[in-house]
């Protein structure tokens, strides 16, 4: 990104785009893949609410938020979670959004062949980020493997007392019925058992 | 904090800041102490006892006037924060009422119905109101019946919709948001294509959504009137709202700061006008220096720490940080505005009045300010004018 979201209320004595808040932000746009196009920044402020309590009812714990346009909330809970947790970030990945699709096509590339580039930064990323928000799992075909491997970032992290929020489709996550998967299974509970839940009223939660 | 940890051991375990860890552990020992000896507490004590925790931890972080007395370690008139607000303020450092484990220190949590069938004991009501909550006086007593002792007091206090201090702010609000289709600056200087975009909301309906490309006219009465806040919020330091030798105490506005040739109503008007100090600078050989280091006397830059025994005002207000930084900007402000002085050294960038509304329109107009509309229409002016006369990209295609 080449602006900063700041700008309409800067009142930093000069701009030469290298002062931290400009730095810290866009990096973390950047590595989010949030541009300028994104729908983020017109967000209303119901979603934008929404999304704070989310990120502050799952904090430092696993949750899950149920949305008909998972990209578009993925989206804006990184986007808030970057405006929280960017001050002194100092460059480090403290918010990333993974797309898990992809993640997993990336990691079954790589059995066969060299790695692509950018899968063991992934790796790193997803284990140390401050807040992790797993999206892009509406198309993911849930078998033993990419339910173990989802269950074992979420304890991974969980031990760390770090956030870790799914955002899956409203429909849930498909999983075959009967046979002898019980990955699919232990994964659908924990994240039924974790759904976010709206406020009654005045934000206060169920 | 998501551990289960004994209502005892919350000092021990809660991660304190450096600065602040003496005077937080000790108050919280206090309550601790004082819960314990109770033992008995109802459910809804206990959560108030939490939250008085968590609040003490937020005022001391936030550099706000603590209002927990050690006369009296459970006293929970005053928990306004709003839950939310500590829980991202505090961070790792707020308590979880769910995750406290009473039982370990044989602390009762009975229902409150329970409470109320004890005998000898008489409950007294205190109610505040949502819209107009005492915050510097006592809270006023509902009650006819005079209580006797021991007594249980429920405190019934409207949180809810209180308006957080945070909406005051003049920095940015804590997801900026704009509209990346309509640019209202776009120039190229050099190499470098300079843009701003108009910010949402369009019409602001706090006052840190002011930003520079927010058009007052766009906005309806109703509009203005959502921008005041709905309680009174001590803007100030919070030492200005403590009592002290020589100096008087308005009971809206806090200390009266004492500058030599100017009546009390202008330094109550100046108080009205300007009740936020912040981040403010002046040129000094073209370098932006901090304003509350040096004062202009008769045109002549003068270190404060050097002159203030010479000043007059020295012998009633205390020599601290945030007196002098008051002193400092109210004198120029008067000198400003009353006398119309031109200041050799002025400020960096403008500074008009009313840029933050710090109380409802009702108390303004206890204060004499009767025209709500137009104040909140100097608001919004103001914080443009304040942002666009510092926003170094408008101030670099000026400059081009």
């Amino acid at each position: 990104m080449r602006n900063c979201i700041f700008t309409a209320h800067c009142t930093e004595p000069f701009c030469d785009r290298s002062c931290p808040t400009f730095v810290e932000t866009t990096y973390l746009l950047e590595r989010n893949g949030i541009n300028l196009n994104n729908s983020v920044f017109q967000a209303e402020d119901a979603s934008v609410l929404k999304s704070l309590n989310v990120l502050a009812k799952f904090q430092g714990s696993f949750g899950a938020l149920k949305c008909e346009d998972t990209l578009k909330w993925a989206d804006l809970l990184t986007y808030c979670a970057i405006c929280q947790n960017w001050k002194g970030s100092q460059l480090h990945c403290t918010v990333f959004n993974l797309k898990y699709a992809k993640y997993l096509d990336d990691l079954k590339k790589s059995w066969s062949g060299p790695a692509p580039e950018n899968l063991e930064l992934t790796q790193i990323w997803m284990q140390t980020a401050k807040i992790l928000i797993v999206s892009n799992l509406d198309y993911v075909n849930f078998g033993d493997f990419e339910s173990q491997t989802l269950l074992n970032t979420i304890q991974l992290r969980a031990a760390e007392n770090l956030t870790t929020i799914v955002v899956v489709p409203s429909l849930g996550i498909v999983t075959k019925p009967g046979g002898l998967n019980s990955f699919p299974i232990l994964l659908k509970k924990k994240i039924d058992s974790s759904l976010y839940k709206e406020p009654k009223i005045g934000g206060i939660q169920q | 904090m998501s551990r289960i940890t004994k209502f005892s051991q919350i000092t021990s375990s809660l991660p304190y800041p450096a600065q602040s860890r003496g005077l937080l552990q000790s108050i919280h020992s206090s309550i601790v102490t004082a819960v314990c000896e109770k033992g008995k507490l109802t459910r809804k004590e206990s959560r108030n006892v939490i939250k008085l925790i968590n609040t003490v931890s937020y005022q001391c972080i936030q550099q706000e006037s603590i209002t927990w007395k050690k006369e009296d370690p459970l006293n929970f008139t005053d928990l306004t924060v709003e839950d939310d607000t500590l829980q991202h303020v505090l961070g790792n450092m707020y308590l979880v009422y769910k995750n406290i484990n009473w039982k370990a220190d044989e602390i009762d949590i009975v229902a409150e119905t329970k409470a109320a069938e004890a005998p000898q004991v008489e409950q007294t009501v205190t109610v505040v109101e949502l819209t107009e909550p005492k915050l510097a006086e006592p809270v006023p007593e509902l009650t006819t019946v005079a209580p006797k002792v021991p007594v249980y007091t429920n405190t019934i206090i409207a949180t809810a919709d209180l308006t957080p201090k945070e909406d005051l702010y003049i920095q940015p609000p804590l997801v900026p948001r704009f509209n990346p289709l309509h640019m209202v600056v776009s120039r190229t200087v050099g190499d470098c294509q300079y843009e701003i975009y108009e910010s949402y909301p369009i019409i602001p309906k706090k006052q840190n959504e002011i930003s520079m490309t927010t058009d007052v006219n766009r906005m309806t009465s109703k509009d203005l009137r959502n921008l005041f806040p709905n309680r009174r919020i001590c803007t100030r330091a919070s030492i200005m709202y403590e009592e002290q030798e020589h100096l008087e105490m308005h009971p809206i506005l806090g200390l009266i700061i004492p500058v030599e040739g100017f009546t009390r109503d202008q330094l109550i008007d100046n108080l009205i006008k300007y009740p936020h100090i912040f981040r403010l600078t002046k040129v000094v050989n073209n370098e932006l220096v901090s304003f509350y280091t040096t004062v202009e006397i008769n045109g002549e830059l003068q270190k404060i720490t050097e002159i203030w025994n010479t000043l007059p005002e020295s012998k009633y207000i205390p020599y601290n940080r945030d007196f002098v930084k008051e002193y400092v900007v109210r004198r120029y402000l008067l000198e400003r505005d009353v006398k119309g002085i031109h200041h050799k050294y002025p400020l960096f960038g403008t500074l008009d009045p009313y840029l933050t509304l710090f109380t409802t329109p009702d108390e303004y107009q206890q204060l004499g300010i009767n025209d709500t509309d137009a104040l909140a229409r100097s608001c919004v002016k103001a914080r443009v004018s304040y942002k666009q006369s510092r926003n170094p990209v408008i101030r670099r295609l000026q400059n081009a």
